[in-house]
């Protein structure tokens, strides 16, 4: 009977929500200093294929939250940008789950432990795209389901970054992450502040419409400008806040204004987008709530 | 005898500086206690001078340790590039 449970446990391998598409945005809340790490599963093809973008700083919640999802390997993990509350999980999340694909904006920064997992990277032979220029997609192929992840380099002025700007401007050299299946599309900005966001408003406009939209720089002022929820036009925004200063006052207010519903991951958990086959997306929230604003003025 | 540690700079949220200390951990600090032209990337020399009543604590930018860090990870970003398969990526 152990036996029959062991086998069946072990072939329960696709999510136990049967939606098609499966977008988490974990509550890493207990991490230190937070950040985003976000999960996105692919069920189309009957086998879950899942994308992991950022991994807070602290790898072992990561870990747990990826076990708890049945993540049993990486199509590819996504850095969004080198900071530690970004990256700093990373590398445990590499050691312990087998990755197909690194994908980054190919910034450099000087902390060693920043160093240490593009050498863990290295050593682990993990493929890797340096998504520096342009544009490049990855595809979850499922024939006419396929999931297309779209990658939005960082303005071209990053190439000269750590000579001329120093680790300050690291946020508005995020690489962007658009997400789209058949109707749905979904928008990951990373921490990119105003600089960037206007660069993409003029270079990538196209690319930026989407129906849900991760707050970027986790719903500071500086990372929703109201320009930018116009050529988004999100139906809903989700904010990965660190629970210590985000999100923003001034952003919640921003989004209560146009009735654009909000969901926190400091309040509501981890926030689930399901986009089953053929039906209309809807958000998830771990438990019940509004959104608290951390910070009520600040200019960052 | 003085102890010495290394800070690096990972980034400012305001009025809190968040820094790698000697290599792993990373810590939230006030702002008011680095200097005042830390930026990120930098390598702060720290060194305690620590008794019974009195810390005395010296953070210092070490500009050549910070392009020796810059340096090495600019390197490390370069091992990688030859690992790009170049183009879109099915997976």
């Amino acid at each position: 009977m152990l036996a029959v449970l062991r086998l069946a446990a072990a072939l329960a391998l696709p999510p136990s929500d049967s939606a098609v598409l499966l977008v988490r945005v974990l509550d890493v809340s207990d991490a230190r200093i937070g950040g985003d790490a976000i999960l996105i599963t692919d069920s189309a093809g009957g086998r879950a294929r899942h994308v992991l973008i950022d991994a807070s700083d602290r790898g072992a919640t990561v870990i747990a939250r990826l076990r708890q999802f049945q993540v049993d390997t990486l199509a590819a993990v996504i850095l969004s940008h080198p900071h530690a509350d970004h990256y700093g999980g990373m590398a445990e999340v590499l050691e312990h789950f087998p990755t197909r694909a690194f994908v980054y904006g190919g910034t450099s920064r000087a902390a060693r432990s920043y160093r240490a997992l593009l050498a863990a990277i290295d050593r682990l032979g993990i493929p890797v795209v340096t998504a520096d220029t342009g544009v490049r997609r990855l595809v979850l192929l499922t024939a006419a389901d396929s999931v297309i992840l779209t990658i939005l380099a960082p303005p071209t002025s990053c190439h000269a970054l750590p000579v001329s700007a120093g680790g300050d401007e690291i946020n508005n050299c995020s690489i962007g992450v658009r997400l789209e299946r058949r109707g749905f599309s979904m928008l990951f900005p990373g921490d990119a502040e105003i600089a960037e966001l206007e660069w993409w408003m003029v270079a990538r406009r196209a690319l930026l419409a989407a129906n849900v939209l991760k707050a970027s720089h986790h719903g500071s002022t500086n990372g929703t400008p109201p320009e930018w929820l116009d050529a988004v036009r999100p139906g809903a925004v989700v904010i990965s806040a660190n629970g210590r200063q985000h999100p923003f006052a001034e952003v919640l207010a921003l989004l209560a204004a146009r009735a654009i519903p909000s969901y926190c991951t400091a309040d509501h958990g981890t926030i689930t987008i399901r986009v089953p086959q053929g039906g209309a997306w809807t958000i998830v929230p771990e438990r019940p709530g509004v959104c608290h604003a951390r910070t009520v003025r600040g200019d960052r | 005898m003085a102890e010495t540690h290394r800070f690096i700079v990972d980034r400012h949220e305001g009025n809190v500086s968040v820094v790698e200390i000697d290599g792993h951990a990373f810590v939230d600090l006030p702002r008011w206690l680095l200097p005042t032209g830390a930026r990120g990337d930098d390598v702060l020399g720290v060194t305690v001078d620590a008794g019974a009543e009195r810390a005395v604590i010296t953070v210092t930018r070490d500009a050549a340790a910070t392009e020796r860090a810059k340096a090495a990870g600019r390197r490390a970003v370069e091992r990688l590039k030859p690992k790009d398969p170049g183009g879109d990526l099915v997976l």
